[in-house]
């Protein structure tokens, strides 16, 4: 009965979307406010029904119903409840209806929040948004229904006089079928993939799934900025701190993914330029430079053409790394098999960047793209945005290239299947990110319209002599790689400049203001919350950047088989093998084989791990590697269990990685996350009633704002 | 009697011994073999390096490596056997000339491309640079939280 009502709802909500998209654009063409209303509230019922399809699906799960098909192939009775909940994104079908539910929450909230401050744009806002939610809903529907329910339908009868059955799918029962037992179903049912059984992971794919589907408003503002006509600077208001959002999503989807590949890949790696991966990190590059070239149309109203590509970008962007994941198009780690939606994506794709590329050429036809200043200095801000721009999309191509530009090529004209593996993106990339970080340094200290090189240098004075110290400090603690000082160098000078630029802001307050330091420092972030979020990401951006350098570069690995009471030695540290306890059951039926290993510095004993390989006898018998880790703020000492004598386990073999300074990585993210927490807050909030009250001229207002 | 016992104890002496010279023969640890491992892929999960793979193809193929180290071959010398019998896609990176500079040089020369066409235009801004004008600075004030709402409500 659930199912029926999710699958129904589902229908519904494409139905009410449909009327939404042709409702808009009919009541923006012929200027009827009614009709226009009507599109917005269809928005919001939208969001209801897949509000409640969701919910059917999620309820299935948690109340454990196997004859739910997709209930039954990934969920288990002996799976933790967290698991239950976080299934729903388990497999293709589930995650493709989740995918929608956010389009359309996006959407209801996009409307909500600014059908009145973006009322120019909102009837072709609605109408692109709702095109989005119409065809991910309708791939849900046609090729990868989770609502299919098993059916017993009877085929004959057996020697012993008993009714043969064959067990089918479909999403309404069929004449002359049964349902199965829920308890006989239970039995076989597949569980969730094991390397989804993590904490991280129910977390990382609605993160990621957030930051996707983010970028879908700010897009649809773009196109209804097109589509009208207004290429005022409302749209780009509009789209920035959506924009924000999603980046701050994506961020930490990428963030947890790494996390979530280096606690169970069992690889003591966080990033492998895996396909999927990259498919993720490919809008977060475009995304990254819109943020910064949109301060330059916002400030100075340049660059109107190329913002409008990059947003548009963005998404599609988006779009086509679903379709490469979902299609199965180059595989890795992370992709389904290979499934029909792969061409109803890819057409959609092209679609979709078919009709912002021609929107985007017809209005600049019209010159209504024209910049209103020129650039005046090569060192001024924009012109270092434009550089920083450019990187970004120099990145875009070495990252697109590697993962589907040359394996696509070569298979299509050359009949021959490459791989561009982590030697590729190691020589082509980290130059490039260095030159980021160069500019990640000078460009926050530049002006706006022109800057002089004596200027800059004097603002670049006391961060260059905080990053000499920095390194200093380096070598004082034996670092001797001129290659990795270097690195450590143009890393820091950026993280420098923010503490710095800070600092001068927080002085600045206290001697104006005479409040107190911890005032001063609120009250900085509060007042300019763009400008210091900023500076936080900035910092983050370089703690993370430190801590890829050393756990790269200096990380130390070595794989030995020890007997018990043996010891290896690696990096300063004695890892003993003390015991082993193989076979240990747990409540949700995975069979654990645990080394104990004693981890000692100097003789003196600093940790003690349990590395292990859990076994999932249930559904495909895969098992899954853990880590044993000692995390300090100087390293991981990082324990895999790769192999062991059998039944004795008298001998057993680690492999064994010391990563310097990789912990900085997460605590940058933190920082970073933080950092666009604060960029995103509005200065304000006006309520509800006081923004009415403005609008229509309410003579209250002076009562209501205590004039 | 007494050279048939020679004789056993002869035998028994060598099945035992030749054991454990093969053992000491062995001298190739299992950083070498990831060292060469670390160039692969995995032939079954794509783009996932041999070296940490944990299916059984690639616990075949890791000790294939170490038979082929402990008969002597190089690093080197492996990899091209692996290439040889798998193909291009056990290596990060083509091995064809063509296929390698596809790979490895296009981007290389669109990025190339790009930062020429910055130079050019560049260049061209500096033969037609306007004089540089100053630019107030950003007012430490800020704006009015209501100006967006005026502008709009003037605009109709």
């Amino acid at each position: 009965m659930l199912a029926e009502i999710g699958f129904l709802s589902l229908i519904l909500s494409i139905v009410v979307a449909i009327y939404a998209i042709v409702v808009s654009v009919y009541a923006e063409r012929t200027h009827n406010e009614t009709l226009a209303l009507s599109g917005r509230n269809a928005v919001w019922v939208n969001f209801a029904f897949m509000a409640l399809s969701t919910g059917m699906l999620q309820y299935a799960l948690v109340t454990q119903d196997y004859t739910v098909a997709y209930v039954w192939s990934v969920s288990s009775p002996d799976m933790p409840a967290l698991f239950r909940w976080s299934a729903i994104w388990g497999s293709q079908a589930g995650s493709l209806l989740f995918w929608s539910f956010l389009m359309s929450l996006f959407a209801a909230v996009a409307v909500w929040l600014n059908w009145h401050s973006q009322r120019r744009l909102m009837p072709y806002a609605i109408a692109f948004m709702m095109i989005s939610v119409v065809f991910f809903s309708g791939l849900t529907l046609i090729y990868e229904n989770p609502f299919e329910r098993w059916w017993m339908t009877p085929t004959g009868i057996d020697a012993m006089g008993m009714q043969e059955y064959d067990v089918i799918s479909a999403a309404l029962q069929p004449p002359g079928t049964v349902e199965p037992s829920n308890s006989r179903l239970a039995e076989t049912a597949k569980g969730l993939n094991p390397l989804l059984r993590h904490f991280g992971m129910a977390f990382h794919p609605p993160a990621l799934y957030l930051g996707f589907v983010g970028f879908l408003v700010p897009f649809a503002y773009a196109m209804a900025a097109l589509a009208s006509g207004d290429l005022t600077r409302d749209w780009i208001k509009a789209s920035r701190r959506w924009t924000l959002v999603a980046w701050l999503f994506l961020s930490l989807g990428l963030i947890l993914g790494g996390r979530w590949a280096y606690d169970v890949l069992g690889w003591g790696g966080y990033w492998g330029w895996d396909p999927v991966e990259n498919a993720a990190f490919l809008p977060w590059l475009t995304g990254t430079a819109f943020l910064h070239s949109v301060m330059i149309q916002e400030k100075r109203g340049m660059l109107k053409l190329w913002n409008m590509v990059l947003v548009i970008g963005t998404f599609s962007a988006v779009i086509f790394g679903t379709f490469a994941t979902r299609s199965g198009l180059v595989e890795s780690v992370h992709s389904f098999a290979r499934s029909e939606i792969g061409f109803p994506l890819f057409f959609f794709w092209f679609s979709l960047t078919l009709l912002g590329a021609g929107m985007i050429l017809w209005r600049r036809s019209q010159g209504l793209l024209r910049d209103e200043h020129r650039f005046t200095s090569v060192f001024s801000r924009e012109s270092l945005f434009v550089l920083n721009n450019i990187i970004f999309m120099a990145l875009f191509v070495a990252v697109f290239w590697g993962s589907f530009g040359a394996p696509i090529t070569s298979e299509l004209f050359l009949n021959t299947n490459i791989t561009l593996g982590v030697d590729y993106f190691n020589q082509v990339t980290p130059p490039l990110f260095l030159a980021l970080f160069i500019l990640m340094g000078i460009a926050p200290l530049s002006a706006w319209g022109a800057t002089s090189v004596s200027r800059l240098g004097r603002a670049l004075l006391m961060p260059f002599l905080l990053t000499l110290a920095t390194l200093g400090l380096f070598m004082l603690n034996g670092m001797t790689s001129i290659g990795a000082l270097i690195g450590y160098g143009i890393v820091s000078l950026g993280g420098w400049v923010a503490i710095y630029e800070t600092f001068r802001g927080f002085q600045a307050r206290q001697r104006v203001h005479k409040e107190s330091p911890l005032a001063s420092l609120r009250m900085l972030f509060a007042r300019n919350p763009r400008r210091y979020g900023g500076y936080m990401i900035h910092l983050g951006v370089t703690v993370i950047g430190i801590g890829i350098i050393g756990s790269t570069l200096f990380q130390q690995e070595t794989q030995q088989t020890l007997s018990v009471g043996e010891s290896l030695s690696l990096g300063g540290y004695e890892l003993r093998y003390d015991s082993f306890d193989g076979g240990q059951i747990t409540q949700d039926g995975r069979i654990l084989d645990i080394a104990n290993v004693t981890v000692l510095r100097n003789g003196h004993e600093v940790a003690q791990l349990r590395p292990r390989r859990d076994f999932f006898p249930n559904g495909d018998m895969s098992t899954m590697t853990i880590a044993g880790a000692h995390s300090t703020l100087e390293n991981d000492v990082y324990v895999l269990l790769v192999g062991w004598e059998p039944i004795t386990a008298a001998s057993v073999t680690f492999k064994v990685y010391i990563n310097p300074l990789i912990n900085l990585i997460w605590w940058g993210s933190f920082i970073l996350i933080l950092g666009t927490i604060f960029a995103t807050w509005p200065k304000e909030i006006i309520p509800a009633r006081t923004r009415e009250a403005l609008r229509t001229g309410d003579p209250s207002l002076a009562a209501a704002r205590g004039a | 009697m007494r050279l048939r016992w020679l004789f056993l104890s002869l035998f028994v002496l060598s099945v035992l011994v030749v054991p454990a010279l093969a053992q000491d023969g062995n001298t190739v640890t299992d950083d070498e073999v990831n060292e060469v491992a670390k160039k692969l892929y995995c032939p079954v999960c794509e783009n996932i390096p041999l070296e940490y793979c944990g299916t059984a193809a690639c616990d075949d193929w890791r000790y294939e490596i170490q038979l082929q180290l402990e008969a002597g071959l190089s690093e080197q010398e492996i990899v091209d056997d692996f290439i040889a019998r798998f193909g291009d896609r056990v290596v990060g990176v083509p091995q064809d000339p063509l296929l390698a500079a596809i790979s490895m040089i296009v981007p290389i020369l669109m990025i190339g491309a790009s930062l020429l066409a910055i130079l050019l235009l560049g260049f061209r801004w500096l033969r037609n640079r306007p004089e540089p004008t100053s630019v107030a600075a950003e007012p430490t004030a800020d704006a009015s939280p209501y100006r967006d709402i005026l502008e709009r409500d003037l605009a109709g």
